[in-house]
């Protein structure tokens, strides 16, 4: 601060101060919903139900045009009666029963009164808003049926599964459709249950390096090209040494994390994603052995509209885009100049935390200000054993995998099931594959962040962002969050209640609100020893199991 | 000229490329060729330039070469203002911010970090 600014009188100093703390209030703070009232949706028709013995259209013996006019002249003496005139009968729903029209579609208020003066009439027994229902929308997809025991846990009724998102009475409400989610990954396979979702052919953005040549891509195209798709990242045992990596099978982790932001649904086929009506960009950055920091931040660039030398301008902008990778560093200059341009574009970054076990601290870019990061926790909402959390955090969605202090659910699925592929090095068939981590839960803070961009493609994607946190549940009694409260961030992800928030949600005024205050608060590891220390120190073990169906 | 033919022919060289490197360090100047292949052991950095460059030109990749005191490699780009390129001959990264922030245009240095997903392993 320079000298100028020390001559601040106490009074301006304040109200400075104020304003700051204002600032970082609105963001940190749920923000207040428009009364109920204002937020119920316009009357256009009524119900009206008649009395028994009242002289009523449809008696024996009437044609359907004497029943019609009959009830609509019936309908015009009430509406006299009571000073309605704008009302006009539309049809019948039985002998009693009939439904009316408006002139125009009322606020709920002015209903109420129009619905109170038409049951003052004797004749009325009651009057109802004609309501728009919407389908409860379940899927036929058989991993997602079965409630709480459905392979696809986490999209359930929390009712059935305390730490799982309520998908499907969002999905009354919105699907993505219209969003574009970028899934920055290991590419994809073209999975029959994932594939007409697919922005393809994505981008490869893998850049041949001359030190180690194609081997990271894995793949004979030179250095960045328009091939999205996954060839494989198995790691053999003299590649593991010569690259400092450890010796894996291919994971199909890009394939794997698409598919929860947006598998086809209704299909009769495999799961669904969160936001099965979005369209999925696949951006490949990570290779064998994972990727570099560089080519991630590139193709983010590339996903949220922004240019890269040597690259084709992207067609399809993403609106969201999901990371679930990351490095064990704090978050440098190149990644915050590149997550302050895309944010600049009112686009959402969303990160995963990584799965140390941190109890303190999380990885870049999670850790970057203006990402959403996202921790994970098992079926039952306590914190999987593998998340990182910490100062940073936003919210925590289903991740999968065990956990500690709450009663466990023998018998039940417990990790997160999505596409995949059975081939161990190159591509085989399609699968579907189950994994852990927070890989897993921060495709589902990506994808109902997609189902709030359809539903209110007005509002921006901070407010949006807003809306997510502030939707989510609390952390169950007895839950590790629950002992180090803010660690963890806001809650646990909720799509129906983040839907019915985002309906009354009034828009911000400011600018992108993405950094600088947190939900969560600093870590708490320094106030006493973590209750699952322990755990947490645990050797973690690779845990993949296919899925046979 | 040893000195280049040494650098230039570091990449195909393997494990013996990393004892060689070590004459890429010496306090003048190599003169390497950018388009030879790179040692694997070559740090690779981010360079953050205070405004956009053309960050893959022969003179840019000069001049970062002759600050550096090694060898350098153009890899790629991020964006206008951030390029990415293997150093050779440089001890670690904080050694060669040091000597690149001597370019008034060079705003930062960081490693280019390997980051990998986030499947419990």
């Amino acid at each position: 601060m320079r000298v100028a600014n020390c001559s601040l009188t106490l009074a301006r100093r304040a109200l400075f101060l104020s304003v700051l703390l204002a600032g970082c209030a609105a963001w940190a703070l749920p923000k207040q919903a428009a009364p109920s009232a204002a937020a119920a949706p316009p009357v256009g028709r009524l119900i009206i139900q008649y009395k028994t013995g009242v002289k009523l259209a449809g008696q024996p013996g009437a044609t359907v045009v004497t029943e019609r006019l009959e009830a609509a002249a019936q309908v015009q003496r009430l509406a006299t009666a009571v000073g309605a005139t704008e009302l006009r009968y539309l049809k019948s729903v039985s002998a009693r029963m009939h439904v009316v029209t408006l002139a125009q579609p009322v606020a709920a208020t002015e209903a109420r009164v129009l619905i109170q003066k038409l049951q003052a009439n004797p004749a009325v027994e009651f009057v109802v808003p004609d309501v728009r229902v919407r389908p409860h929308l379940v899927p036929n997809d058989p991993l997602f049926a079965g409630g709480a025991f459905a392979d696809q846990w986490h999209l359930q009724s929390s009712a059935l599964v305390a730490g799982a998102i309520n998908a499907a009475t969002a999905w009354d409400s919105s699907t993505g459709s219209g969003v574009v989610v970028a899934v920055l990954d290991g590419g994809y396979r073209p999975h029959t249950d994932l594939a007409t979702n697919l922005v393809m052919p994505g981008y490869d953005f893998i850049n041949g390096d001359t030190a180690e040549g194609l081997w990271t891509a894995n793949d004979s195209d030179a250095g960045r090209d328009a091939d999205a798709q996954d060839p494989g990242d198995w790691v053999s045992e003299p590649e593991a040494s010569l690259y400092d990596c450890a010796v894996e099978d291919s994971s199909w982790h890009g394939t794997h994390v698409a598919g929860l932001v947006g598998a086809v649904a209704n299909n009769a086929q495999g799961g669904a994603g969160v936001a099965y009506g979005a369209l999925v960009l696949p951006v490949r950055v990570l290779g064998r052995c994972g990727g570099f920091n560089s080519d991630i931040l590139a193709g983010a660039r590339w996903a949220a509209g922004l240019s890269v030398v040597g690259v084709p301008a992207n067609p399809t902008p993403a609106r969201v885009l999901n990371l679930s990778l990351g490095v064990d560093t704090d978050c440098d200059a190149a990644s915050r100049n590149v997550v302050n341009e895309i944010r600049a574009l009112n686009v959402s970054i969303v990160a995963s935390t990584g799965n140390e076990g941190y109890e303190d601290r999380i990885t870049s870019p999670a850790n970057c200000p203006g990402v959403v990061a996202v921790t994970a926790h098992t079926r039952d909402g306590d914190s999987a054993d593998y998340a990182n959390v910490g100062m940073g955090t936003s919210i925590s969605a289903p991740g999968g995998g065990d956990n500690s202090v709450l009663p466990s659910s023998i018998g039940e699925p417990r990790f997160v099931v999505s596409t995949g592929n059975a081939g161990l090095t190159t591509p085989g068939a399609d699968n579907y594959l189950e994994y852990a981590g927070t890989s897993m839960a921060a495709p589902q803070v990506a994808g109902v962040l997609a189902l709030l961009a359809s539903l209110r493609p007005d509002l921006s994607m901070a407010d949006l962002e807003q809306v997510v946190r502030t939707s989510a549940r609390a952390f169950p009694a007895g839950s590790y969050c629950t002992f180090y409260p803010g660690v963890c961030g806001s809650g646990l992800l909720d799509a129906a209640a983040a839907v019915e928030a985002a309906r009354n949600w009034v828009p911000s005024s400011g600018g992108d609100s993405g950094g600088g205050c947190t939900v969560g608060g600093p870590g708490q590891a320094d106030a006493g020893l973590p209750l699952l220390a322990g755990i947490a120190a645990l050797a973690l073990l690779w845990r993949r199991r296919s899925v046979v169906r | 000229m040893a000195l280049k033919r040494w650098c230039g022919g570091l990449g195909g060289a393997g494990l013996a490329a990393a004892a060689l490197l070590s004459a890429c360090a010496q306090p003048v100047p190599p003169a390497c060729d950018p388009a030879s292949v790179a040692p694997a052991t070559a740090l690779r950095v981010i360079v953050q330039f205070r405004e956009p460059v053309a960050g893959d030109a022969p003179q840019t990749a000069q001049r970062l070469q002759t600050l550096s005191q090694g060898c350098v490699w153009p890899v790629s780009s991020v964006s206008p203002r951030l390029y990415v390129y293997r150093f050779g001959g440089v001890a670690d990264v904080a050694l060669l911010r040091q000597r690149l922030l001597a370019w008034p245009l060079v705003q930062d240095v960081v490693p280019d970090h390997r980051a990998s997903s986030h499947v419990d392993r």
